[in-house]
């Protein structure tokens, strides 16, 4: 749980593209951090999407998910929106069931005898319309 | 007795408000102005975007800000992140690299302090110094609950500080260190979230007593293995009481205050801090620098009252002044 974690998910947060849909995210978290520092999850309507077709895009640049744990310099900004590009067409207009686990590993707290990061973890679910 | 005790407010108070862009900075600024605090606290990573980068024209802007509103630059939350990337753990020269960033950017800010997070090693501390005294911003390491001012950790510290002979070294307590009873909006999120009431209303009677933690949680152990209820007595660990007056021996070394509050009552009181009782001796220690509102409550009622950080900041900064 951050404390910011009722806010992750905006209404207009889902969006058909061109070539499937996207999901616009805010971190949870009250401080700025690197993608490195990121994982997530997706569910639509109960189906689990396939993490690997993911692709993320912050501040105008855009991954592959695999590229996530090396993004130690590209910081997604609190007030700034993340995206998560999919390739599965959704309907416009179409209410959706959205289960979006945003995990934030704190690389300024290590916790435990193997100095982890803290790991915080919200899951935001939400029915959103794909606008 | 005249004292010469300063109040700011750090602009973490206002992140609801500003995370949902109710508040810009500016708008930040100026509440905390209009409380009468003179001096502004941030955390670059929350208040500037592209942190630690610095333009030319934001540089103006924020001074032109701070002649607006009449009030000065004061400390600069660092934080020092071990480990962006899985697996990977800082070496002390990547850590004093990333540090010197946070100097150059207090520096270029007009920030004569920087709340050093309290995990950041003597060594590190020891590393820096010079180049904090060549760019004269003084680092302050955040004494932070469990901790306390006489903490082996803090004690590594000051013989750092005692060591070196810097004027550039010292202490930041966090009003947290001294909460006598649990944050009530803390404790009743957790019930709202699954947490025995019973069980909650034993563990803060618990720590209000001065109970050692640690006897509470085995004590609320053997009561469930609901693990909320064993967070709300982890509480106890986390939220500790130490006597104020310890901050007596170490007073030549504390450069700044972090004014930690969860609940600010209509009577100009904090619900579970007893600021009199610090404050006193503060002033009997002749500290001479910035206490710094830090409203922490918000993010335990966001759930079902809407945020008023504005009005929460505005009766501690009435508390201080009072106090003062």
């Amino acid at each position: 749980m951050g404390p910011l974690d009722k806010y992750i998910l905006k209404d207009d947060a889902l969006e058909a593209t061109k070539n499937g849909f996207q999901l616009k995210f805010q971190s949870h978290w009250y401080r700025a951090l690197p993608l490195s520092c990121m994982d997530f999850n997706l569910k639509i309507n109960g189906k689990e999407i396939d993490k690997n077709t993911f692709k993320i895009k912050a501040n105008g640049n855009e991954y592959r998910y695999d590229e996530l744990p090396e993004l130690d310099k590209e910081w997604l900004f609190v007030l700034d929106r993340g995206i998560l590009e999919v390739e599965q067409p959704l309907e416009k207009g179409k209410e959706y069931e959205v289960e979006f686990k945003y995990d934030l590993y704190i690389p300024y707290i290590l916790a435990g005898s193997q100095a982890v990061p803290l790991l915080a973890s919200s899951v935001a679910y939400k029915n959103l319309i794909c606008q | 007795m005249n004292n010469h005790i300063k109040r700011a407010v750090s602009l973490y108070s206002y992140q609801e408000e500003f995370f949902l862009k109710k508040m810009n900075l500016e708008d930040c600024i100026a509440a905390a102005a209009k409380t009468g605090a003179t001096g502004i606290e941030i955390i670059g990573e929350q208040s500037i975007p592209n942190f630690p980068k610095l333009t030319d024209a934001f540089i103006d802007q924020w001074f032109g800000w701070m002649d607006k509103y009449n009030v000065t630059p004061v400390a600069h939350d660092m934080f020092m992140d071990y480990t962006k990337k899985k697996g990977h753990y800082w070496t002390n020269d990547e850590a004093v690299e990333s540090f010197k960033k946070d100097i150059r950017f207090a520096h270029r800010l007009g920030f004569k302090v920087i709340r050093v997070i309290c995990n950041v090693t003597p060594e590190i501390m020891e590393k820096v110094i010079h180049f904090a005294e060549d760019h004269d911003v003084k680092l302050g390491i955040e004494v932070h609950s469990p901790w306390h001012i006489n903490s082996a950790w803090m004690y590594r510290h000051w013989e750092v500080m005692e060591r070196t002979g810097t004027k550039h070294f010292g202490f930041i307590p966090d009003m947290g260190a001294f909460t006598k009873r649990l944050a009530r909006v803390q404790v009743d999120r957790m019930v709202r979230q699954g947490a025995d009431r019973k069980i909650a209303d034993f563990v803060c009677e618990q720590h209000e007593k001065g109970v050692m933690a640690e006897y509470i949680i085995a004590q609320v152990a053997q009561m469930t293995n609901n693990r909320i209820d064993i967070a709300v007595a982890e509480l106890a660990r986390h939220n500790i009481m130490v006597n104020p007056i310890s901050l007596l021996q170490h007073a030549d070394r504390i450069i700044h205050i972090h004014g930690k509050f969860y609940e600010m009552l209509e009577d100009y009181t904090e619900y579970g801090i007893p600021y009199k009782e610090v404050i006193d001796v503060l002033k009997k220690g002749g500290f001479e620098g910035y206490i710094a509102s830090e409203y922490e409550g918000n993010r335990h009622i966001q759930d079902i009252y809407e945020v008023d950080s504005v009005e929460q900041v505005r009766r501690h900064q009435e508390m201080l002044r009072r106090l003062i």
